[in-house]
């Protein structure tokens, strides 16, 4: 009872520290637009997924009409935007979760077992690092073929190697820890030390590399569909929106423009969200 | 910190968003000139692949083949040869055998004078024995070439057939035998080797990723080039083109389509929107879809294609809606919309209602899943299936769009692993280039690797072809392709698109004497001051 009440004290420091941070609430209120968004997407656009091309309208500029303006097919960019938020989302949040998930248990595994397990976990790691990790992701995807699902395990794998490398290293800090040592001296095994006592205390770090993952993979969904290896047309996700555009970046710039600000805009929103939690969360900055 | 952080970002859209919108700047025009000029800033869209005319058939290899090599004979856009290595031929009775005089006192780069057997074993390598005949399938007909005198080549063809001539003035490059074999054996062949031949340019340096240059051949055997040094520059991106065009980094590009409208109209440029013999088509795979050999479906299909808005959306409208298989210019077998109302062909007008009604009576009333349509990514394919994946909803069909790189289509398309394909090509030097398409391949032809995309099995079609093919007497010739288009309209194994356009611009004091259908010569242009 009394270990619960500290426990939601010290999660109520959190954040109350987070809501003091000016700057990361404004990740949070674009993140918050982007949720409302993707869930009322149908519901804000008059044009329906905004793929029916036409042609009469193609290439406008902003209008009362068309907010972003229409793109080469003459569809309408800010439908276009809208939905693809929900597509990038569907593939970066699940792919992710996944990678830190993945991460988290194999950097657990290296940091508890030292001996043998984290050599070869770490070289095989070393591997795959080896590889920037869009190659990576692209590659996955040359040879799984493109779709969402294929497309989220690529995402995924590219990003677990970094994943498991930022969780060893912050599992490492707490298995030598005296707390660890006294629960393993109460009887508990590596089984219960690792669920009872390391994840839960690293759980805090692994959310702010979470976050700061999630922008990178954001980015990297699109510059995989940039390049035509991401979602296919005529589904509208970020980064085929820029595709699209890029020919006529000169002539109707508003093309590329508000999808551009949609990614960057995210993707700060993330990093800002990820600052104010690791500010949050470390002990130093407490006082 | 993070604040000062959050402000520079929003600077840095608030720069970006200004410099878009910022439009164009007269004032950073061509760069203004009084000196004579004698060299030329051009731009290749791709790496070069090689510079060995017998091992590509690539289009931007070729642009440079265009300038440093020759054939025996120019091909006119009117299908015209204009003698050139060769200073004319006869043809036997039988029609197999061809008899060229070759031009003499023609040099070579290395300064060797070009023989009669130079000329018969560049033929015979590229037109048999070399690995250029791997990458067309169209080069069947010959069989051989000797020299049988000093001045004088023989040329053997297996089958009597019209365009046999116009094929060789088109992939029959010449180069200085000796020096060929001689850097083969040595192991130099490849893109730093360039062979020697009799081109009005020839290479004075080469860097593979950024530029490559071209000095003009001092004894050209029809005078020496009026610009002396041709600057190739790598540039891939559409954008970055044509800024340094409009910059004056650059003096002769192939304008992207997006751009034309504004370019076209700029008063600072010469501009030329050259025809050309290219259809745009899809290819349809009738043997692994049951909907898809269904014929009447087929021709749902193109009704509901609205050519005149794919033109504009693919190719910013500088094309024309095709509702032919073979562009209008195409020499014998191109017919104009008019020509074949006459004569009583489909056309496929856009009309979804009969798209509609024709799948109805193919047994599809509620629409149809017809698979995947293959296509190139980042190119006008993607966007021509686009709108072709958007006209099909309209009627009911649905069509998942496929996208893959260049060399990956392409095999997909040998393979027969497609649905539909996107895909187009030059009817060059006729209609007969077509048949590698619509003929049928005979199991032992298949044993040999010969191929075709739609490996049909129409014997009718294939046999008019030949007939067609071998037919010399031009009005009979043409009287056999309208009855060939008959067949292709009404089966409609390939679904005509557009006929493009190859939209160039170059600078004002720039004068281009004449730009062919297919291909640029840099030796017709010269700098008027």
């Amino acid at each position: 009872m009394k270990k619960e009440k500290k426990r939601m004290s010290n999660f109520q420091d959190v954040l109350y520290r987070f809501s003091k941070n000016k700057v990361s609430l404004i990740g949070v209120a674009i993140l918050v637009v982007l949720l409302l968004v993707i869930i009322f997407a149908e519901q804000i656009s008059p044009y329906q997924y905004g793929i029916k091309n036409n042609v009469s309208e193609r290439l406008q500029g902003p209008s009362a009409k068309h907010w972003f303006g229409t793109d080469g097919y003459g569809r309408d960019i800010f439908t276009r935007v809208i939905h693809g938020a929900k597509f990038t989302m569907i593939i970066a949040l699940p792919a992710t979760l996944f990678a830190q998930a993945f991460g988290a248990i194999l950097g657990a595994l290296a940091a508890f077992y030292t001996k043998y397990v984290d050599g070869i976990l770490m070289r095989i790691l070393d591997v795959f690092q080896a590889i920037p990790g869009t190659l990576l992701a692209l590659a996955v995807v040359a040879a799984l073929g493109t779709s969402l699902p294929n497309l989220v395990i690529a995402m995924m794998i590219s990003r677990i190697p970094g994943a498991a490398r930022s969780a060893r290293a912050i599992m490492l800090l707490l298995v030598g820890k005296d707390d660890i040592e006294a629960a393993r001296a109460y009887g508990s095994n590596d089984w219960q030390l690792i669920t009872r006592h390391v994840m839960p205390n690293a759980l805090g770090p692994i959310i702010v590399d979470l976050t700061i993952n999630l922008s990178a993979i954001t980015l990297q969904v699109s510059s995989l569909s940039y390049i035509g290896l991401g979602v296919q047309p005529p589904t509208p996700e970020w980064g085929v929106l820029l595709s699209e555009a890029r020919e006529y970046m000169q002539i109707a710039p508003h093309t590329i423009l508000f999808p551009g600000i949609a990614i960057m805009l995210t993707a700060l929103a993330f990093n800002l969200i990820g600052d104010g939690l690791r500010d949050a969360l470390d002990p130093r900055l407490r006082d | 910190m993070k604040k000062k952080a959050l402000i520079v970002m929003l600077i840095a859209v608030f720069f970006i968003a200004s410099a878009f919108c910022g439009g164009s700047n007269e004032s950073s025009g061509t760069k203004a000139s009084t000196e004579k000029r004698d060299s030329i800033n051009l731009t290749l869209n791709q790496v070069v692949e090689t510079l060995n005319p017998f091992d590509s058939a690539n289009i931007v290899d070729m642009q440079l083949f265009w300038q440093l090599y020759e054939t025996p004979f120019f091909l006119s856009d009117s299908g015209e040869l204009i003698p050139r290595l060769a200073e004319s031929y006869t043809v036997s009775e039988d029609g197999l055998t061809y008899t060229l005089k070759i031009k003499e006192g023609v040099k070579f780069h290395n300064g060797a004078t070009m023989t009669a057997e130079d000329m018969a074993w560049s033929l015979q390598y590229s037109l048999k024995d070399g690995p250029f005949t791997k990458k067309r399938n169209n080069l069947g007909d010959f069989e051989s070439a000797v020299a049988i005198d000093e001045n004088t080549v023989q040329i053997k063809s297996k089958n009597k057939s019209a365009a046999f001539m116009s094929n060789i003035a088109l992939y029959g490059y010449i180069v200085c035998k000796d020096e060929f074999l001689k850097a083969r054996e040595s192991g130099k062949l490849g893109i730093e080797w360039v062979p020697y031949g009799t081109g009005p340019y020839m290479v004075s340096s080469y860097n593979p990723d950024s530029m490559i240059v071209l000095k003009a051949f001092d004894d050209y055997y029809r005078g020496k080039a009026r610009i002396e040094t041709v600057n190739y520059q790598i540039l891939s991106d559409n954008n970055t083109i044509s800024v340094a065009f409009e910059a004056g980094d650059l003096d002769f590009i192939v304008v992207p389509t997006a751009k034309w409208s504004s370019i076209s109209s700029d008063s600072r440029f010469n501009t030329y929107l050259a025809p050309t013999q290219h259809t745009s088509f899809f290819h349809v795979n009738i043997n692994n879809n049951d909907a898809l050999s269904n014929k009447l479906v087929r021709q749902a299909i193109s009704y509901g294609i609205d050519r005149e808005a794919m033109t504009i959306i693919a190719y910013d409208g500088i094309a024309s809606p095709a509702y032919c298989m073979f562009n209008p210019n195409t020499v014998y077998g191109g017919f104009t919309l008019e020509e074949m109302k006459a004569a009583g062909i489909t056309t496929y007008e856009y009309n979804p209602e009969k798209a509609k009604a024709l799948l109805a009576e193919a047994g599809y009333p509620n629409g149809v899943d017809i698979g995947t349509i293959t296509c190139i990514n980042g190119s006008y394919w993607e966007k021509m299936s686009t709108a072709f994946q958007d006209n099909m909803a309209d009627i009911g069909i649905k069509v998942r769009i496929e996208l893959a790189d260049s060399a990956s289509c392409r095999s997909l398309r040998k393979e027969h692993k497609y649905n539909l394909a996107t895909t187009g090509t030059n009817y060059s030097p006729d209609a007969s280039y077509g048949y590698q398409y619509f003929r049928v391949v005979t199991d032992e032809e298949r044993a040999n690797g010969v191929y075709s995309e739609l490996d049909l099995s129409n014997q009718e079609l294939n046999d008019l072809y030949i007939e067609a093919m071998g037919e010399t007497d031009g009005t009979k010739r043409r009287s056999l392709w309208l009855d060939i288009n008959r067949i292709i309209q009404d089966e409609m194994y390939s679904i005509p698109t557009f006929y493009k356009a190859i939209p160039y611009a170059y600078q004002k004091n720039l004068v281009c004497e004449e730009i062919n259908t297919n291909y640029y010569y840099i030796y017709n242009f010269y700098w008027d001051n």
